[in-house]
Order: C-alpha cells, then sequence, then structure tokens
C-alpha cells in the first residue's frame, strides 16, 4: 500500500506535524538499521572474508545481521567476489527478488572496479555499479573483517539520513 | 623407469615420430606432428612397458608465431609423466580429437576450440559452455583479440 | 452469561490485535512490483517449470491418523470439563475409551506409519 507516502503531505498541515514524522522516521530507521539481514552472496576469496566475519571473532550478529538464504528475507546484499560476465545476470535477478527497501555493499576490488582482474581479463565485470545500485564500497583484497564491519556501520548511518520518502522508490 | 630411461625408451620405440624438446628439470618434453598424433597416442596407451592411461592436461598455447596444443599424460601404475606438444600454424588451426583414447579430452578439447578457436575434428560436441551464453565476441585467449572492454597491461608494468 | 461475554470481548480484542498489526505493516512498508520481482527464486536462475509440486500420497496417512484422534479429542472435551461433577465410573469408562483408541495408535506405529520419510 505504501499509505506512508501520504504521511508526510498529512502531517505538515497540522501545528506539530512535523514532529510525528520525524519520530515516525527515528523509529523506523533505528529498528531497520539495527536489523540488516543480508543474503549470502559469495562468490570468491572476499566470501571467506565475509565468513570470517559472521563468525565468532568478528560478530555480525552483534549488529543485528543475520544471513539469509533467499532474496526474498534479505534486505541487504553484500556481495563478495569477482563477479563474471556469466553471473552478472544472476547478481542482477537476485537484486530485483529483494523487497524494498534493499541495500547493497560491494566489497572488495573485484567488485569495485574488477580489482586484480582489471587488466588482462575478458570475462570478469569490471565493478558491479553497472549492475545493481551500490551503497557502500569497501576497498581491500579482501577488505579485513574490520573493514567490512565498519562499512555495515557506515550503512546503518546511511540508513538513519534517509528520509521516509526515499524507502518508497527504492 | 627414470626419467632419462623413459626419454632413452621413447627415442628408441617411436622411430622419430615424437621428437625429444629441452625439458629442464620438468619431465620430458616432445614435439609431435599433426598427423602422427592418434598413433602415438594410441601407442603411448596400449605400450606394455608405458601404459599412459590418465590423460592430465590438454590445453592451447598461443604464441605470437604459431598455435601449440600441449597434452600432459600419466602413467597410473607405471608412476610416469610425459609431456608432448603439436605446433599448429595460426590460420585453420586444426588438430585430431584424442577422445577415443582419453575420454577426458572431450571437455579440454571443448575448452580449447572455445577459447582459441583451435578446430578439433570428429569431436561429438563443440560448443560453448564457459563462456557466457550470448558470448559473440569470438576467441578470447588469442593473442590478438580484443573488445571494446578489454583493457590490457600496459607495457612496462 | 457475563462469562460468556467475557469470552466474546476475549475473541474480538485478540483479532483485533493481530489485524492491527497486518494493518499496521501494510501502511508502513513500500510496495513496488513489478514482473522481474515476482518471478519465482530458483537461486538466481530462470525458473524452469511451475514451483507448484503435487504432496506425495504417504502425507494421506499422517492426515487420516489426525482425524480419527482428534476426533478422539473432541470427546475428551465435555468429559473434561464435566470431570468434576462424574464419579469413578466416568473415569474408568473414559479410561478404557483411550486404551481402546491406543490399540489402533500402537497398531499404527508398528505398521511404520508414522515414519515421516
Amino acid at each position: 500500500m505504501g499509505l506512508i507516502k501520504k504521511v508526510p503531505l498529512f502531517t505538515e498541515k497540522i501545528p506539530g506535524g512535523g514532529l510525528v514524522l520525524t519520530t515516525l522516521e527515528t523509529v523506523l530507521h533505528q529498528a531497520q538499521a539495527k536489523s540488516l539481514w543480508y543474503l549470502l552472496f559469495g562468490t570468491a576469496c572476499c566470501a571467506i572474508e565475509l565468513m570470517c566475519t559472521g563468525a565468532s571473532r568478528f560478530d555480525f550478529d552483534r549488529l543485528g545481521m543475520i544471513f539469509r538464504a533467499t532474496p526474498r528475507q534479505a534486505d541487504l546484499i553484500i556481495v563478495a567476489g569477482t563477479i563474471t560476465k556469466k553471473m552478472a545476470p544472476r547478481l542482477r535477478r537476485l537484486y530485483d527478488q529483494m523487497a524494498e527497501p534493499r541495500y547493497v555493499i560491494a566489497m572488495g576490488g573485484c567488485t569495485i572496479s574488477g580489482g586484480p582482474f582489471y587488466y588482462d581479463s575478458y570475462a570478469v565485470e569490471k565493478g558491479i555499479d553497472h549492475i545493481v545500485p551500490v551503497d557502500i564500497y569497501i576497498p581491500g583484497c579482501p577488505p579485513r573483517p574490520e573493514s567490512l564491519l565498519e562499512g555495515c556501520i557506515h550503512l546503518q548511518e546511511k540508513i538513519k539520513k534517509q528520509k521516509l520518502s526515499d524507502w518508497q522508490e527504492k | 623407469m627414470t626419467k632419462e630411461e623413459l626419454a632413452a625408451y621413447i627415442t628408441e620405440n617411436f622411430d622419430g615420430k615424437l621428437k625429444p624438446l629441452d625439458s629442464g628439470r620438468y619431465d620430458p618434453l616432445f614435439e609431435v606432428e599433426a598427423d602422427d598424433l592418434l598413433d602415438v597416442a594410441r601407442a603411448l596407451k596400449e605400450d606394455e612397458n608405458l601404459r599412459f592411461d590418465y590423460l592430465c592436461n590438454l590445453c592451447g598455447v598461443d604464441t605470437k608465431e604459431h598455435f601449440e596444443v600441449v597434452y600432459n599424460v600419466a602413467s597410473v601404475s607405471k608412476n610416469l609423466r610425459l609431456d608432448f606438444k603439436l605446433i599448429l600454424p595460426h590460420d585453420n588451426a586444426e588438430v585430431e580429437s584424442v577422445q577415443e583414447i582419453w575420454p577426458a579430452a572431450n571437455w579440454y578439447e571443448r575448452e580449447m576450440w572455445e577459447l582459441y578457436g583451435i578446430n578439433v575434428l570428429n569431436h561429438d560436441n563443440l560448443t560453448r559452455f564457459l563462456l557466457p551464453d550470448d558470448w559473440d565476441q569470438g576467441h578470447p585467449l588469442r593473442k590478438d583479440w580484443d573488445a571494446p572492454d578489454f583493457v590490457r597491461l600496459p607495457e612496462g608494468e | 452469561m457475563s462469562e460468556y461475554l467475557a469470552v466474546l470481548i476475549f475473541i474480538f480484542v485478540g483479532t483485533g490485535i493481530v489485524l492491527f498489526t497486518f494493518f499496521l505493516a501494510r501502511l508502513i512498508r513500500p510496495h513496488n512490483p513489478y514482473p522481474k520481482k515476482d518471478i519465482n527464486y530458483e537461486c538466481a536462475e530462470l525458473p524452469i517449470g511451475s514451483s507448484w509440486i503435487q504432496f506425495n500420497n504417504r502425507f494421506y496417512i499422517f492426515a487420516l491418523i489426525f482425524v480419527i484422534f482428534d476426533v478422539e479429542v473432541v470427546f475428551l472435551f465435555p468429559w473434561a470439563v464435566a470431570f468434576g461433577r462424574l464419579g469413578l465410573f466416568a473415569l474408568i469408562e473414559m479410561a478404557i475409551f483411550i486404551l481402546i483408541l491406543f490399540f489402533g495408535l500402537f497398531y499404527a506405529w508398528r505398521k511404520g506409519a508414522l515414519k515421516w520419510v
């Protein structure tokens, strides 16, 4: 329904309406940012670092992030690993099958610009940002788990800065 | 057999079809003509003292002057390894399929055809399988291949 | 009569809370369907065939056993409610009833009908 799109129009007319909206936004963003469930999508070496970050020493669960196997239940996809030209349509299809609001983290050099495969490779897609819209880029080959956690925290900050109307289009 | 014994055995029994090349510290390396390939391969597999029944690798090489097809075979029962290669010209490169002798060659030859364009005769399924489904940009591993988004490492790095 | 009124209010409030949460979720979430989103999930490949599969026949046995024992439970309810006013006779009678149905369960168990796979 997305009736929430009409709420700003309604609340701005009444005095003190803006306060309702920002409180609502705060609550919703807190709920979203503190429970980002990510789609398990690891193709190459960055996937090992992703698994490592999800394990006990650098835990993802303390940020509320649990892995899901299906994009229908995920709101974040951490693209970890090299994406080849053959894999690119599948990545796009997975992104399309996620429900809004959805976010993408590009983890590692290969997803940012092709990484070490930028030169002399016929099969590697040089960066995923022409396949899916990326929110956070995490450089590294592979990025350390601390880098990945910092990237996720940046994403949480980004979510908290969004307006209610942004969600509806994403 | 040691490597030297193997090299000597091959040289005396294969009457010139396998020409020895310098292999340094690696397994013995020979060169074979494209016409003799099937005879040599069959003999290598069926010879009582050799029994090369395991094809470890079959791949193409593109040096700028010619194509090569390199075969790495091993004998599991006799613990021997051997490499041999064919030299092919750039235009109309063709090689016979060795899949009746070593069935593993089926996919290796398919990959070689797909990436180099070396035609393989008597192969039952020469179709594209490694590259994306809608690939129409030729044979990528050739040295003279180019594509709009293919970036070569700049010289001197 | 007022006890039943309490039950009715309970039912309404319970249903109302659940419906309220559904409505709230529907109000808040974005709704943006497009064809590529609605295809079946098949690990990022295009789906082949329909995703509706036929239930295997062995699950029919479970449905059957469920119906039998569900009817038994239905008989147990009024007995349980009126238990305080009935005497020892009712207890022994119900125990015999349950024992007879237990033989049926035992038969199904030994025949392997309770194995899920």
